[in-house]
C-alpha cells in the first residue's frame, strides 16, 4: 500500500498498482514495496486527488501506453480512443477540469493528461476567439496593434473555407 | 473720428485672434493630456486584464500543458487560428509551438496567401496532411511540401486525379509513413513516388487500383486495398500479390477487398511459402479461388485473426467450394479451434481458440443467395480440415445432415449448442430439414443401439429456442440421452406458451437435473 498526504492535509492510502500509475509517486517510492512514510503531494488538494484516484483505479489493468515522439497528435497516440467511462468521468466543472489537468501534469499521469486536454480541446472546437474568451472568462489583453493584426487574421480565418 | 474707430476695430480683432490662439493652445494641451490619460487608462486596463487573467486556472496552466491542449485541437486550421487569437499569452504560446501547426486539414485553406504563414509556423517539422477535396492550391501545397509530409490522407475526384497522378509518380516522399488515397470513381493510379518512399509503413488504397509492381509495397506493416466494385480481373496486374507479401515480411494487418489476383504464377509459387510472423489480422474479400491461393502461399502465426468473405456463386467450375485444397495452411488453423460456430442464415462460420467463444481467430462469410447451400461449405471443411481439438460446436439453423457431418469429423466435441430461429419460422425449417429433431433422434438412436460415434464424448446438449415436436418424444429422448451421460440445457421459455411439447422439454430439464445425482445411466 502507498499513502499520500495532499495540500489540505488529507491522507489517501491506495494499492501499489493504483498509485504507481502516477509517475511521480512511482519515482518517489522507487518502485519498491510498501511505503511507510506518507508521500507529500503539495500541489494537489483532496477534491482533485479523489478524482485522480478514481481514474487510476478504473484504469489499473490497462496495458502501458507506448512512448511516442513529441508533437504526435493525440488521435494517433492512442487508437483505443476514449471509452464511455472516460467521457463520463471528465464531464466536470471547468475549474475542476483544469485542476485535474494540472494534477495529471504534476503527478505525471499521461493518459489522464491526454484525456483532460482532449476535453478542453473538444470544448474549443468550432468556436471563434470571442466565444472561447467568453467560455473560459479570459480577457484577451491584446495591444492595439495586436488587435488590428488579429482583426486581419480573423478576416482570414472567416475566409478560410470561403 | 472715423480713422480712430477703424484703428480701434483693428486692435480689437488682433486681441480676439490672440485670445483664440490662446484658447486653441489650451485645447491642444488638454487634448494631449487627454490622450496621455487615455493611453494611461488603456495601459492600466491592460495591466488589470493581465493580472485578472493570472488569477484564472486556465491561465495558470504551464506552457507545456497549454501546448498539449493545442495539440489536441486536431487538424482544423480554423480552430488553430481561433485559439491563437484568444489572448496574448495563448497567441505567444501557439505561434512558438510548431507541432500545433503540423497536422493540417487542407480543406480549410482556400487562400494562397495563408499557406506560407501557416507553413512557417510548423517550423519545418514533418506534416500530417488531410484533404478531401483536391484542387490546384492543395496540389501545389502538397507538391512543395511533400519532402516533409509524414501522413497523407487524400480523397480525389476525376479532376483531382489528373492533377495528382503525375505528382504521385514523379515526386519522392522520404519521410512519408502513412498514406491513404481514396478515389470517388475507380481509377488506376501509377506506382507511388517512383518507389522512393523508404519510410512508408501504412498504405490504404480505396477505390483505386495500383499495379502490384515490386517495390511499390516494400516494407509495409499495414496494407489495405478496398474497392467498391466486385473483383475484376480486367484491371492491371503486373505482379502476383504473393510477391507483395514477399516484399513485406513485417506485415501486421492486411485488408484486401475486391482486388484482382492472378490465378497462378509459377514464378511466385516456385519461391515457396511466404512467412508473415508478425501478422495480427488478415481480412480478405475476394473470389474464392484468390483466397484459396493466397492462403496456400502464406504462413501466419496461430494468433493471427483471419476474416474471409468469399465471392463465389458455386456455379463456375473453379468455385465449387472455397475449401477444397487439402494442402491449405488453413488445416493448421482449423486444428487449433477449441470452439466453432456455424450460422446458417447468415452463411458464416467462426473459429475460436478457446471453448467459450471469447477469442475468435477465424471468420468466414459467403456470397451465396441460398443458405440451404451451406452443405457446400460444411462438407469440404469436414473432409479436408479435421478439427481434432474441437470441444464445442454451436450451430444456428443448420441442416441436420451438416451438423452430423461436423460431429463425425470432430469426435472430441463435448458440448453441442443448437440454436433455432424465431418461433414462426420453425415449421418452415422443419420441412426444409433444418431442424434439430433429426440430430437429437440420431443421438438417441445411437444410445439405444449402443454405438455412439457422435456422442462418445458429448456431455452437454444445449437447445435454445428449439421445438422438438409434439407428443412424448422429448421426454423419451431425455431419458435415453441421459443414459449416455448427456445433460440438457435449454432456453425455450418463450416457446412454452406456444408449443405444448416445450412443457415436456421442461420436464426433460427437471429429469436431467434429478438424474444427474444418480448413477449414470440409471433413470
Amino acid at each position: 500500500m502507498v499513502t499520500v498526504v495532499v495540500s489540505d492535509g488529507v491522507t489517501f492510502t491506495m494499492e501499489q498498482d493504483v498509485a504507481f500509475q502516477c509517475g511521480l509517486i512511482a519515482d518517489f517510492a522507487g518502485g519498491g514495496g510498501d511505503q511507510e512514510e506518507p508521500i507529500p503531494i503539495q500541489a494537489v488538494n483532496s477534491t482533485v486527488m479523489r478524482k485522480v484516484i478514481e481514474y487510476c483505479e478504473h484504469h489499473r489493468n490497462d496495458p502501458p501506453q507506448p512512448e511516442v515522439p513529441e508533437g504526435t497528435p493525440l488521435e494517433r497516440k492512442d487508437r483505443r480512443g476514449r471509452d464511455a467511462w472516460d467521457k463520463q468521468f471528465i464531464q466536470v466543472e471547468q475549474e475542476l477540469l483544469f485542476e485535474i489537468i494540472l494534477a495529471a501534469n504534476y503527478l505525471n499521469i499521461k493518459p489522464l493528461l491526454d484525456l483532460g486536454c482532449s476535453q478542453v480541446a473538444e470544448m474549443m472546437k468550432g468556436k471563434t476567439p470571442a466565444e472561447i474568451q467568453q467560455m473560459f472568462n479570459i480577457v484577451n489583453g491584446f495591444t492595439a496593434d495586436e488587435e488590428a493584426q488579429n482583426g486581419e487574421g480573423e478576416e482570414k480565418a472567416r475566409n478560410l473555407n470561403s | 473720428m472715423v480713422h480712430a474707430c477703424r484703428k480701434h476695430t483693428i486692435s480689437s480683432r488682433d486681441s480676439k485672434r490672440k485670445t483664440i490662439e490662446i484658447i486653441d493652445r489650451e485645447i491642444d494641451a488638454i487634448d494631449t493630456t487627454l490622450r496621455d490619460i487615455s493611453a494611461l487608462i488603456h495601459s492600466l486596463r491592460l495591466e488589470a486584464c493581465c493580472r485578472r487573467n493570472t488569477l484564472l486556472t486556465v491561465n495558470n496552466l504551464p506552457t507545456e500543458v497549454l501546448c498539449h491542449i493545442f495539440l489536441a485541437i486536431g487538424s482544423s486550421v480554423r480552430d488553430k487560428v481561433s485559439v491563437s487569437q484568444t489572448c496574448s499569452r495563448w497567441r505567444e504560446v501557439a505561434l512558438k509551438y510548431p507541432f500545433m501547426w503540423t497536422s493540417l486539414n487542407l480543406d480549410e485553406i482556400a487562400q494562397q496567401n495563408l499557406v506560407p504563414s501557416i507553413m512557417k509556423r510548423s517550423g519545418g517539422f514533418p506534416l500530417q496532411v488531410k484533404c478531401t477535396n483536391w484542387n490546384y492550391l492543395r496540389h501545389t501545397l502538397c507538391a512543395l511540401e511533400l519532402y516533409r509530409v509524414q501522413d497523407l490522407d487524400i480523397t480525389v475526384d476525376n479532376y483531382g486525379s489528373q492533377l495528382y497522378q503525375d505528382w504521385l509518380h514523379v515526386r519522392h516522399a522520404p519521410v512519408l509513413s502513412h498514406l491513404r488515397i481514396e478515389c470517388k470513381n475507380e481509377v488506376t493510379i501509377p506506382p507511388l513516388f517512383a518507389g522512393k518512399h523508404p519510410s512508408l509503413r501504412e498504405l490504404h488504397l480505396l477505390n483505386c487500383r495500383m499495379p502490384f509492381a515490386r517495390g511499390n509495397f516494400r516494407g509495409l506493416k499495414i496494407l489495405s486495398i478496398e474497392s467498391i466494385d466486385l473483383p475484376d480481373s480486367k484491371h492491371g496486374i503486373d505482379v502476383d500479390i504473393i510477391h507483395v507479401f514477399r516484399d513485406c515480411p513485417e506485415l501486421e494487418e492486411v485488408v484486401l477487398e475486391g482486388c484482382s489476383c492472378l490465378d497462378e504464377d509459377p514464378h511466385a509459387e516456385a519461391l515457396g511459402v511466404v512467412k508473415l510472423p508478425l501478422l495480427r489480422s488478415m481480412q480478405l474479400g475476394l473470389e474464392a479461388r484468390c483466397i484459396r491461393r493466397i492462403l496456400s502461399f502464406i504462413s501466419t502465426p496461430p494468433s493471427a485473426v483471419l476474416k474471409l468473405h468469399f465471392y463465389t456463386d458455386f456455379k463456375e467450375p473453379g468455385d465449387r467450394s472455397p475449401f477444397t485444397s487439402p494442402n491449405n495452411p488453413m488445416a493448421t488453423l482449423f486444428d487449433n479451434f477449441r470452439s466453432f460456430v456455424v450460422h446458417g442464415p447468415r452463411l458464416e462460420v467462426f473459429g475460436f481458440s478457446d471453448r467459450e467463444f471469447r477469442f475468435p481467430t477465424f471468420e468466414a462469410s459467403f456470397d451465396i443467395d441460398d443458405y440451404a447451400r451451406i452443405s457446400r461449405i460444411i462438407t469440404p471443411i469436414a473432409k479436408f480440415f479435421p478439427m481434432t481439438n474441437l470441444q464445442r460446436l454451436q450451430v444456428h439453423k443448420v441442416p441436420d445432415e451438416d451438423v452430423i457431418t461436423l460431429l463425425k469429423s470432430a469426435p472430441t466435441i463435448t458440448r453441442l449448442d443448437i440454436r433455432c430461429e424465431e418461433e414462426h419460422q420453425q415449421l418452415e425449417d422443419l420441412t426444409r430439414g433444418m431442424h434439430p429433431t433429426g440430430i437429437v433422434q440420431r443421438l438417441v438412436h445411437e444410445v439405444v443401439r449402443g454405438s455412439k460415434p457422435l456422442c462418445s464424448r458429448l456431455r452437454t446438449l444445449s437447445l435454445d429456442s428449439v421445438f422438438l415436436g409434439y407428443g412424448n418424444n422429448p421426454l423419451l429422448w431425455a431419458s435415453s440421452l441421459n443414459r449416455a451421460n448427456v445433460s440438457g440445457i435449454s432456453r425455450c421459455t418463450g416457446a412454452t406458451r406456444t408449443w405444448g411439447s416445450m412443457k415436456l422439454f421442461t420436464c426433460f430439464n427437471k429429469i436431467t437435473k434429478q438424474w444427474s445425482g444418480l448413477t449414470p445411466g440409471m433413470p
